[in-house]
């Protein structure tokens, strides 16, 4: 009742209202989900810093990744111990769509790789099966798995592809062409199967480096629609395999979603292990990254410019869509909010539970009333 | 000097056949051709001087080179041939099976025969009039049991069994048309067989099990005088020339799936030839298989010892027939070489000596678990019911216990992994105990084995197509 | 294999594992079996040898590695075997005192 009234008020006095909380487009506000132990979806709404709705997952929150379709109506879960997606409906709750994905003996798990189409009419999951027989258990190849978000609950798998191993976040372009996180990034057709290396990655064919290290579980990069991962590597000064004559290095690759444009770069000296990063919006040289401590970088100066001591470690780094403000997730169940320019902490929310390896994903849309 | 090298016989069984030298390796049933060098590696080290790895090399340097008789010695150690001192703990890991992976499914349909063969094995036989027979509701619960127990396999078999099964044609249609449908609406597959004595077949009958392809054993002892000996009717009378008509409409006919003889081997028959050639040329029986009687504690019908050495030394002469054919491209039809042969070319390992406790169990009339069909009705302890489910701890107990006395008494014997210990019913019905081994045809047993390796290497050399064309659609249909 | 020639089907499987060219891929099979057939230890020591690059404290790191399997300590399996091990801990800095051993055999 109350924030429904305070959006009342801004619609009235709009002039009186903080650029942040109300989008000039008019009506769209600017939420974020996020899903917490044992298995609750949580809605907020980063204009008032508070949880509006908390929807029940109907199954094991683990892993809690979470995504929403473009429109913001439905955000899709991926839950039940990696095997599961609910597709939520975010205004009232109710489950319109899942996804079980392990059938009879057949156990299938995505590691955190889910995505949806541009249309969010198609679901992508990459599977890993396992088939468990009677006397052994069989490795199966996996595939990406095709659902139809209309396909309501227990949604038959459409169409199925091939596809290489060891796959995490994916991202779907603006021409519907996803994008795979695995070894390398692969770029696959979704309606014909055919996939290729879009970036190699571990595979990279840069002389005087080692194959990249990567830690990619949170599907970052929505608030700019982009995919967005941190690597490192080992730089070799002298000799190939010489520790002494070496330099441990910081980068990162990322998708342009909205055209297919792809780009590396090394950006720093490895200082500190950081598991999520991201590029400022509005500040785009400025890559502000989190686990311990929270560092600042300058691109362009390839080195850090601040740091932040934090009460404790966060995995999952986020921003708000105009870039003002950071907020720190994951682990446990608190969401710290830093002022984007001072690093000041200048909010915080408690959650009911842990988010451990939950994301999460910010968007805008209508109110939720 | 090293440790010394020494061959572990319990693991090599050396084959000669014509001018070719084959290793059989008996942990895993694999066949391998040697080479000159393994020949003199083996024979070195059987003589009486003490090798090791530096000493045999240097005592084979000269006629090979080192580098070979380095890894022809790596592979006989690979495969646990030859051991340098250190012996690989083979045992027989304990069962303990918490999900039982049957298939099949066996219903006692009724206790009752129309016959009265002298020698017939089942306790619990009855006159047809006072057979009891299995009511639907208990051969579906049966069937639903088998789905509980064990939902993931493809396929599944039901067979119908007795007394004599046809005498409840009535319940055998009840099962067929409501299994086709519960095993469609779940997608799985489901078989059916039985084993008749084929008296109460007629053209309606037959056209009915054609139509669903029921897979059909008729109970056949040979010609006239064999078969009238023992398969008689309740008055007495022999009932070859009723059954010979029988299986002459049947045959002329059934083409859904081959059509079997079981023979019986009992005391004074032992003429294995002559009875293949009555069933397989002049009745037209697509296959015909031999088994000795095991007639509980009767044993007036058992062959005698020396009976016995009689009818496998028949088998091989009908075995050698048996290869004749098979380089000639032919199939005579004889099934205890046809599965002995397709063991040996898959390189089969058993444990355990078939399928009952694991992939089979059979229903008595009653709802009862019994380990197989020949023990319904038998002293031998349930192993649960359709209701409660089958007694895994039971089960594990019994197998573990076959497990334990093959690995006791056979575990140096080169067919051990084929043999497994035999029949449980053969040895209830000879030592009272279904858990002994059946040891007092062993020595027969491993020359009827190495007669198949030598049969079974002729057909690789001299038209290997033979296993697919005969061997493996047979595995398929079964 | 050279010097022993294989016959039959079970003797050429056998020669063909034995190959080192023809060794099957090792694959990641976690999933049906759980945590305990992982080998991925997870760190013990941050990439400089030390722990001050670890997580801090180590409780916010618990659940977003052992539910992957990556914590490098013995925890129950919660993938497969004991998912309710945590049950009673949703968060896990306040609650880890409800975090108990599991005892196998015991339902």
């Amino acid at each position: 009742m109350k924030r429904a009234l305070f959006g009342l008020i801004c619609v009235v006095l709009m002039s009186a209202c903080d650029e942040t909380t109300m989008e000039s487009t008019g009506g769209e506000r600017e939420y974020m989900v996020t899903v917490t132990r044992p298995g609750q979806l949580n809605v907020i709404d980063l204009g008032i810093e508070e949880i509006v709705q908390k929807c029940q997952i109907p199954d094991a929150g683990m892993p809690g990744t979470a995504i929403v379709s473009s429109d913001g109506s439905t955000a899709y879960v991926l839950a039940g111990r990696w095997s599961n997606v609910y597709g939520i409906r975010l205004d009232d709750c109710e489950v319109v769509f899942s996804a079980l994905q392990s059938k009879g003996n057949m156990r299938v798990i995505s590691m955190v790789s889910m995505a949806l189409s541009p249309t969010g009419d198609e679901l992508y999951m990459h599977q890993t099966r396992s088939l468990l027989k009677n006397d052994r258990y069989e490795s199966l190849p996996t595939q990406v798995a095709v659902y139809k978000t209309g396909g309501g609950l227990d949604a038959a798998v459409d169409r199925s592809f091939a596809s290489p191993r060891q796959v995490t976040v994916m991202k779907t372009a603006h021409d519907g062409t996803l994008f795979m996180g695995g070894k390398d990034i692969y770029r696959m057709d979704v309606q014909t199967g055919a996939w290729e290396v879009a970036l190699a990655s571990l595979n990279h064919s840069y002389r005087n480096y080692t194959p990249r290290d990567v830690l990619s579980m949170w599907p970052l990069g929505e608030i700019y629609n982009e995919m967005f991962r941190i690597y490192t590597v080992v730089k070799w000064l002298g000799e190939e395999g010489d520790m002494e004559n070496a330099a441990m290095k910081m980068g990162y690759e990322r998708v342009d979603l909205k055209t297919g444009e792809i780009e590396e770069r090394e950006f720093a000296d490895l200082e500190a292990i950081l598991f999520t990063g991201l590029r400022r919006p509005g500040e785009l040289n400025k890559l502000y990254a989190v686990l311990n401590e929270m560092h600042v970088f300058d691109l362009d100066k390839q080195e850090v410019i601040a740091r932040k001591k934090l009460d404790h470690a966060y995995y999952c780094l986020n921003f708000s869509m105009d870039g003002s403000k950071v907020y720190l997730a994951g682990t446990l169940s608190d969401i710290a909010i830093l002022d984007a320019d001072s690093l000041e902490t200048i909010g915080s929310i408690e959650m009911d539970g842990d988010m451990a390896a939950a994301n999460t994903y910010i968007f805008k849309r209508s109110a939720i009333l | 000097m090293g440790t010394r090298l020494s061959i572990l016989d319990k693991n090599l069984h050396e084959v000669t056949v014509a001018d070719r030298h084959y290793i059989f390796h008996i942990p895993s049933t694999g066949l391998f051709e040697r080479d000159g060098l393994t020949k003199d590696i083996l024979s070195s080290l059987r003589s009486d001087d003490a090798f090791d790895d530096a000493t045999l090399v240097e005592h084979l340097t000269g006629k090979y080179h080192p580098e070979d008789v380095d890894s022809a010695l790596s592979e006989l150690k690979s495969l646990a041939l030859v051991s340098d001192g250190t012996e690989p703990g083979q045992s027989i890991q304990e069962l303990n099976l918490e999900t039982v992976p049957l298939n099949t499914v066996v219903l006692n349909v009724n206790t009752g025969c129309n016959l009265s063969c002298t020698y017939c094995y089942k306790e619990d036989l009855d006159e047809p009039a006072n057979g009891k027979r299995m009511s639907f509701k208990t051969a579906k619960d049966s069937v639903e049991m088998l789905l509980k127990e064990s939902p993931d396999q493809d396929r599944y078999n039901i067979v119908f069994f007795g007394g004599e099964p046809l005498t409840n044609l009535t319940l055998i249609k009840e099962v067929v048309e409501w299994a086709e449908s519960r095993f469609k609406r779940i997608g799985k597959r489901v078989d059916f067989s039985l084993t008749t004595n084929a008296t109460l077949l007629n053209e309606k009958v037959i056209d009915y099990l054609h139509e669903h392809n029921i897979g059909i054993a008729v109970s056949m002892d040979g010609p006239e005088s064999y078969h009238n000996r023992n398969r008689i009717t309740v008055g007495g009378k022999g009932t070859y020339a009723t059954v010979v008509r029988k299986v002459r409409m049947l045959l002329a006919g059934y083409s859904a799936r081959p059509v079997g003889a079981r023979v019986t081997l009992t005391r004074g028959i032992t003429d294995v030839e002559a009875i293949w050639n009555h069933l397989f040329n002049d009745l037209g029986f697509h296959e015909v298989g031999f088994a000795p009687v095991t007639s509980g504690d009767i044993s007036d019908f058992n062959l005698t010892d020396t009976e016995v050495a009689e009818v496998f030394a028949n088998l091989k002469s009908l075995g050698r027939r048996y290869l004749r054919a098979a380089l000639e491209g032919r199939s005579i039809g004889f099934s205890n070489m046809h599965q002995m042969l397709t063991d040996i070319h898959e390189g089969t390992k058993k444990a355990l000596p078939c399928g009952a406790g694991v992939g089979m169990v059979a229903i008595d009339h009653e709802g009862g678990v019994n380990l197989c069909h020949r023990f319904t009705g038998s002293d031998l302890p349930l192993f649960g019911d359709i209701e409660s489910g089958l007694d895994k701890p039971a089960l594990n107990k019994f197998l573990n216990q076959r497990l334990a006395m093959s690995e006791k008494g056979c575990d140096t014997c080169r067919i051990r992994n084929l043999c497994a210990g035999g029949c449980y019913h053969e040895s209830y019905a000879r030592y009272g105990d279904p858990v002994r081994p059946t040891w007092h045809y062993c020595d027969l047993m491993r020359d009827w084995v190495d007669f198949c390796i030598e049969v079974y290497t002729e057909i690789l050399e001299k038209n290997p197509g033979f296993f697919n064309r005969f061997l493996t659609p047979r595995r398929a249909m079964s | 294999m050279k010097h022993l020639k294989p016959v039959n089907e079970k003797a050429k499987l056998i020669a063909a594992a034995s190959t080192k060219e023809e060794k099957d891929e090792v694959m990641a099979m976690q999933n049906p079996i759980g945590c305990t057939a992982t080998l991925d230890p997870g760190w013990e020591v941050d990439a400089f040898g030390g722990v001050a690059g670890l997580c801090q404290p180590m409780e916010a790191d618990l659940y977003g590695c052992s539910d992957p399997c990556w914590w490098p300590a013995q925890v129950p399996d919660t993938m497969v075997t004991y998912p309710d091990w945590s049950k009673d801990a949703d968060q896990v800095a306040k609650d880890w005192r409800n975090l108990d051993s599991v005892y196998p055999g015991e339902e």
